[in-house]
């Protein structure tokens, strides 16, 4: 229970009624946790994310939609319950071995990470002489197998940002960044309309509609995976992909003229600078090395398009 | 594919997310499942557009399935094929049809070729004239007096020929290590005595159950203190063609090699024992022979021998080692009952072993400090007799392993670690401790990114570090 969080009268009359059926799913009895415990939790959850005006109903609704078996399993495991934690061990350890060797794809790498994560799942730091287990934060919102590939994921991603930080001298030297000429100033810097055009076109989007933009020309994903991430056809994708294109292209010109700008000049801004092809071309001459794994999906639309603008 | 200007990728990377309003792991991954609806979701996504990392994260979070299959919009004919019930029907009929077809002939074809083999064994006490082509006579020393016999000589000779094959090429290629051990390796493993012909003779692999792991896999981990034994003489790959029946139907041994030996294997009892006098594997019994193979794997066969090196066996053992890969690096599993477990093949496969049989009654390393003097030492056997005695008899529960090449250390509950330096083969239970301090708890997390630095996790939150392969260790405040 979070400290200072009254429960709301909603949320806990939903409690109270849906306590016997919730607590007989759980099978929080063989697993040690208390009916009283498993009420908090609950009660807990709910007030995690339930709007502040949430209906009694709304709470109904949101208790029934969570995954009641895993959200005991891992709130006993993180109370320190042994028949839990055998369970867990049971049914999730290998699975999250395997969903390392996915996540990083390599067998070294993906052993460290998960056996990291498993001593936070166990729970080998303590707090005010509890021991204090990653268990603990899972609301059963989505499966805890799924809340499992996303903590991997989280670590890995967050692994690979520090890594990325701390390169060594000695790397550098080798890579030749430490000699490494300055990258060029480009000659002309955008136009200041351009860029306010740019920015009211892409506002003009939905959330989704920029999600497949970032997905697709910033992460380098697939049609496919982003198909998978929205639960649609991956032609789907493909066709809002190319219509977005073409429609942001006609906004902000249609922004641009009505800044005052000629058609033929904002055509011209929106296609790239001759003086800019060159820059490119000597930088990719210079290039010596291919970007590392990780971020070459980040960067190879980025690079493709300028290329193929240029 | 349509690209956008270069100035909308700029400004799609700026204002991103702050790390403040990163939803947490639920959230992320209901969205991953499409467990969020509404609001909630609508939130997210507006995050996510702005956020890589986020998006990252949920890219290697989305669950192992296949694509979305919905149906294209534009491709209605595709569909419509199967859209009629009775066509859909025509079609699972027409499939039951064909396996059950494949089943039957399968079963007549078997039935026909287990007479053949009760032939044999009837004939076998009467030597017969056999018959071995170039193929086998490539791959083994033979009498000099084989000759080739014609196709139209009497059945019972013909089909005796086949048995004989196994038996000569057994009795002619017997190793005085286990080359059999190799030859079989894969398809014997837990499947008990019944490797004992099929894998020698090269003719199929008796039971056939060395597809994967059987139950006495723990009893073949049990002797993991048996020495490694070398695999060398080759395993003859049986091509003879033998005229099975009246009807002028020829028969590949190879092919019905499986077959014909389980028959063998389980009536085949005299074959045993006569095998077991053939191979005097150093003294060691024909029942630990299954031990032996589990542990050792084979080495690979190079240089000026290698066209006598051991070779894959006929039927089913062929099928079954043509798709092991054996590695030279053995892969570390603790399966989820808490037995320590090692693949030779990548992981198709998976053998388990026990430490703590291999080192019960035998030696342990003790770590000892640098600060360490009599006293230490004397605490340190106390410890290890302390732990020895109170390990218990049935195996511990393995909770967490790390392997680096050879170097492999298993640590269990109670507070038991093991170490092998030689890919798994021996162990020794090693007690970290420092200044009279030891480990407690169950050890759920070992860390060792080289040979000489590792770290260990136990349940009573010690954290505890090695940076000479386990020489001395330290424990962290």
């Amino acid at each position: 229970m979070r400290a200072g969080t009254p429960i709301s009268a909603s949320v806990q009359s939903a409690v109270s009624e849906l306590l016997s059926e919730l607590h007989a799913a759980s099978g929080c009895e063989k697993l040690g946790l208390a009916r009283e415990s498993f009420a908090e939790i609950l009660a807990d959850v709910a007030m995690k994310y339930l709007p502040a005006g949430a209906t009694e109903a709304e709470s109904r609704t949101f208790l029934l939609s969570l995954r009641i078996e895993e959200l005991a399993l891992a709130r006993a495991c993180s109370a320190g319950h042994n028949t839990a934690w055998e369970l867990f061990l049971i049914r999730y350890r290998e699975k999250l071995y395997q969903c390392a060797l996915r996540i990083a794809r390599e067998d070294s790498a993906a052993r460290d990470l998960a056996d990291s994560l498993y001593a936070e799942l166990y729970g080998t730091t303590t707090r005010d002489g509890q021991r204090v287990s990653k268990l603990a934060s899972f609301t059963g919102r989505g499966s805890l197998e799924g809340w499992l590939r996303t903590v991997l994921a989280q670590e890995f991603v967050n692994r690979y940002r520090r890594t990325r930080r701390l390169v060594s001298l000695d790397e550098e030297g080798e890579e030749g960044s430490q000699f490494a000429a300055p990258e060029p100033e480009p000659v002309s810097s955008p136009d200041s309309r351009l860029e306010a055009a740019t920015d009211a076109a892409l506002a003009s989007l939905s959330s989704e509609d920029r999600m497949v933009l970032a997905s697709y020309f910033l992460d380098g994903r697939t049609l496919a995976e982003i198909a998978r991430l929205l639960a649609v056809h991956e032609s789907t994708i493909s066709r809002k992909v190319d219509k977005l294109a073409k429609s942001l292209r006609k906004k902000i010109l249609a922004n641009l003229t009505q800044q005052g700008m000629a058609r033929r000049q904002a055509e011209e801004a929106l296609d790239v600078d001759v003086r800019d092809l060159r820059l490119d071309i000597r930088r990719s001459l210079a290039q010596e090395s291919s970007p590392p794994a990780f971020p070459r999906k980040r960067e190879s639309r980025v690079e493709a398009l300028q290329e193929g603008q240029d | 594919m349509q690209s956008i200007p270069k100035i909308v990728v700029k400004r799609l990377q700026q204002h991103p997310a702050t790390a403040e309003s990163h939803p947490d792991a639920d959230l992320l991954s209901a969205f991953a499942e499409h467990s969020l609806k509404g609001r909630e979701r609508a939130l997210l996504i507006e995050h996510l557009a702005a956020c890589g990392d986020c998006r990252d994260v949920v890219a290697l979070a989305l669950p192992v399935t296949e694509s979305v299959t919905l149906p294209a919009a534009g491709s209605p004919t595709r569909m419509g094929w199967l859209s009629s019930p009775t066509l859909r029907w025509a079609a699972l009929s027409a499939g039951i049809l064909v396996v059950t077809s494949a089943g039957i002939l399968h079963y007549s074809h078997r039935n026909q070729v287990t007479t053949v083999a009760s032939n044999f064994m009837q004939k076998a006490a009467a030597p017969t004239p056999y018959v071995l082509d170039q193929t086998l006579s490539r791959h083994a020393t033979l009498p000099p007096s084989a000759t080739r016999m014609e196709p139209s000589a009497a059945l019972d000779s013909q089909t005796s020929t086949t048995h004989k094959l196994a038996l000569e090429a057994n009795r002619v290629v017997q190793p005085p290590s286990s080359a059999r051990l190799s030859a079989s390796r894969v398809s014997t493993v837990g499947s008990g005595s019944a490797g004992g012909i099929g894998s020698g003779s090269g003719i199929g692999s008796g039971s056939g159950a060395g597809q994967g792991v059987s139950p006495r896999r723990d009893s073949i981990a049990q002797a993991s203190e048996a020495p490694t034994v070398p695999t060398q003489n080759p395993t003859p790959e049986i091509h003879q063609q033998v005229k099975v029946g009246a009807a002028s139907t020829m028969v590949e041994v190879q092919a019905e090699a499986t077959a014909l030996n389980t028959e063998t294997a389980t009536t085949g009892q005299n074959q045993i024992a006569q095998d077991r006098a053939d191979l005097p594997l150093r003294g060691r019994a024909f029942t630990d022979l299954n031990v032996v193979k589990a542990k050792d794997p084979v080495p690979p066969q190079t240089g000026p021998n290698a066209s006598t090196a051991p070779l894959p066996a006929s039927g089913m053992a062929m099928q079954t080692s043509s798709s092991v890969m054996v590695q030279a690096t053995p892969r570390w599993t603790v399966s989820p009952s808490g037995t320590l477990q090692r693949s030779f093949d990548g992981g198709n496969t998976w053998l388990t072993v026990d430490p703590s049989a291999s080192h019960r009654g035998a030696m342990a390393l003790a770590s000892v400090t640098a600060q360490a003097g009599p006293v230490a030492t004397d605490q340190k056997k106390e410890n290890l007799n302390r732990k020895a005695s109170t390990a218990p008899n049935p195996s511990p529960v393995f909770l967490a392993v790390a392997a680096n090449g050879p170097e492999v250390w298993a640590g269990a509950s109670g507070g038991l670690l093991y170490h092998s330096s030689g890919g798994g083969n021996r162990w020794a239970l090693v007690a970290p401790s420092e200044a009279g301090t030891i480990l407690t708890g169950d050890i759920i997390s070992i860390q060792f990114p080289d040979p000489q630095h590792g770290r260990i996790a136990t349940s009573t939150a010690e954290l505890w570090t090695t940076f000479d392969a386990g020489q001395t260790w330290h424990k962290q405040q």
